[in-house]
């Protein structure tokens, strides 16, 4: 399975430097890779599905409109093109202006993935149930306050607000999770970490 | 903030987890701190996996055909001059990491490093292993064992003290054999994957700083993928 993930992300380079050079056939294949999850992701966090698909939208033109953004020795394009959706979405969740669009497109669709079966890269789908093994090895104080921070949005000071615990605690949980959490990703037998 | 207080919030704003103005002060900070910068990189990459626990959603062919149209009537901002992919010269790269890190380095055959220094095609390994190496917090030594007397090595603990870079020098083609990384730890090996050397020399990163108690030793196996080490040590921290 290394070897799998190892030669997605070196497409996923190839692709994005295809972007930069505004390559539109690259641009799809990038999108077409990470669609479902991206979609997946902003769907947990915004509620809506016409919202989530709004977030998607931005995320992806953001890196059309910005492909030198991307920088390698910051990471994978993979963790690039979530860390994008993601920070919309949040944005997306917290705003004033968005908080009524949010209260109109959840009248307008219901949150539900859709019954079709989701078509997505082997790597991928086992990767997902790595992480999700990997959370439940969390203790359970960590993986509430991942849980709020990351999918519920949540500043690490409206963490400790909603948990009624002291600021430096959320700080420590959030830390301690993260790194709990990429130990044990690496721990995990062929997988890079 | 002091740096400390920055770098204790890079896991929150890794899942943007920052109220607006430590946010702004974070963004401010890696614009000239190099090893937070690094570090970030770490946590973007656990906040990327992170993801994968949601579950797929079907994308309506409506979005595709909105967002590919976008980018069709969407200009693009690209740097004027594009990065050309080409090797830096040896010394950009020793200004970068520390002078234990470089005494080190300097015994190895370039040959070993060469990845490293193209930074256009830097694997996330090697820019793992220098993200330690620019800021180590602490070194070991390894000694060779009697069964390869032309083995080093040297673990650099990274920053933030859960972090190591491995360097091993001298280790000879394994053949069928596998070198492999151990943590021992309550006198348990735990598993760190592979050394593989090129022109003798290798450089693994490793997620785990070394805590008192604990040390690090290299093996050859009969196969890969261990669970205990069955060979003999060849390296060990001393």
């Amino acid at each position: 399975m290394t070897g799998k993930v190892e030669s997605a992300q070196e497409e996923d380079r190839e692709l994005l430097l295809g972007v930069a050079r505004g390559d539109r056939t690259a641009f799809a294949r990038l999108y077409d890779r990470y669609a479902a999850a991206t979609l997946g992701l902003a769907l947990k966090i915004c509620g809506s599905r016409t919202l989530a698909e709004d977030v998607v939208q931005e995320a992806f033109l953001s890196i059309w409109r910005r492909p030198a953004s991307y920088r390698q020795e910051r990471g994978t394009v993979a963790a690039y093109l979530f860390g994008a959706v993601h920070n919309k979405a949040v944005d997306a969740i917290r705003h004033e202006e968005s908080l009524r669009r949010r209260e109109q497109a959840f009248s307008d669709a219901p949150a539900e993935s859709g019954g079709d079966e989701v078509v997505e890269a082997a790597w991928l789908a086992v990767r997902r149930d790595q992480v999700r093994a990997a959370l439940e090895r969390l203790s359970d104080v960590q993986r509430e306050a991942l849980q709020l921070a990351y999918f519920e949005g949540l500043t690490y000071s409206e963490v400790a607000g909603k948990l009624g615990i002291p600021l430096g605690t959320a700080k420590t949980r959030l830390r301690d999770g993260m790194i709990r959490l990429r130990n044990i990703l690496s721990e995990t037998a062929g997988s890079p970490p | 903030m002091t740096h400390d207080e920055l770098q204790e919030l890079l896991p929150a704003y890794a899942l943007d987890a920052l109220p607006e103005a430590e946010e702004t002060e974070m963004r401010a900070h890696l614009e000239s701190c190099p090893s937070c910068s690094a570090l970030l990189g770490e946590h973007l990459e656990t906040a990327g996996r992170l993801a994968l626990a949601a579950a797929p959603a079907v994308p309506s062919p409506d979005l595709r055909a909105r967002v590919l149209a976008e980018a069709v009537r969407t200009g693009q901002v690209v740097p004027a001059a594009p990065a050309p992919a080409r090797r830096l010269p040896w010394g950009r790269v020793a200004g970068l990491v520390s002078a234990a890190a470089l005494a080190v380095l300097g015994a190895f055959s370039l040959a070993a490093f060469d990845r490293v220094q193209d930074l256009e095609r830097r694997s996330d390994e090697q820019r793992r292993v220098l993200a330690v190496l620019v800021a180590p917090s602490g070194t070991f030594a390894m000694a060779p064992t009697g069964e390869l007397p032309g083995a080093g090595g040297q673990v650099f603990i990274g920053p933030d003290g859960r972090s190591a870079a491995v360097i091993v020098t001298g280790l000879p083609d394994p053949g069928e054999e596998v070198y492999q990384l151990w943590l021992i730890r309550d006198g348990r090996p735990v598993p760190l994957g592979a050394v593989d050397p090129e022109g003798g020399a290798a450089a693994v990163y490793v997620p785990a700083g070394l805590r008192p108690g604990e040390t690090m030793a290299v093996t050859r196996e009969p196969n890969a993928g261990n669970t205990a080490p069955r060979g003999p040590v060849v390296l060990q921290v001393v």
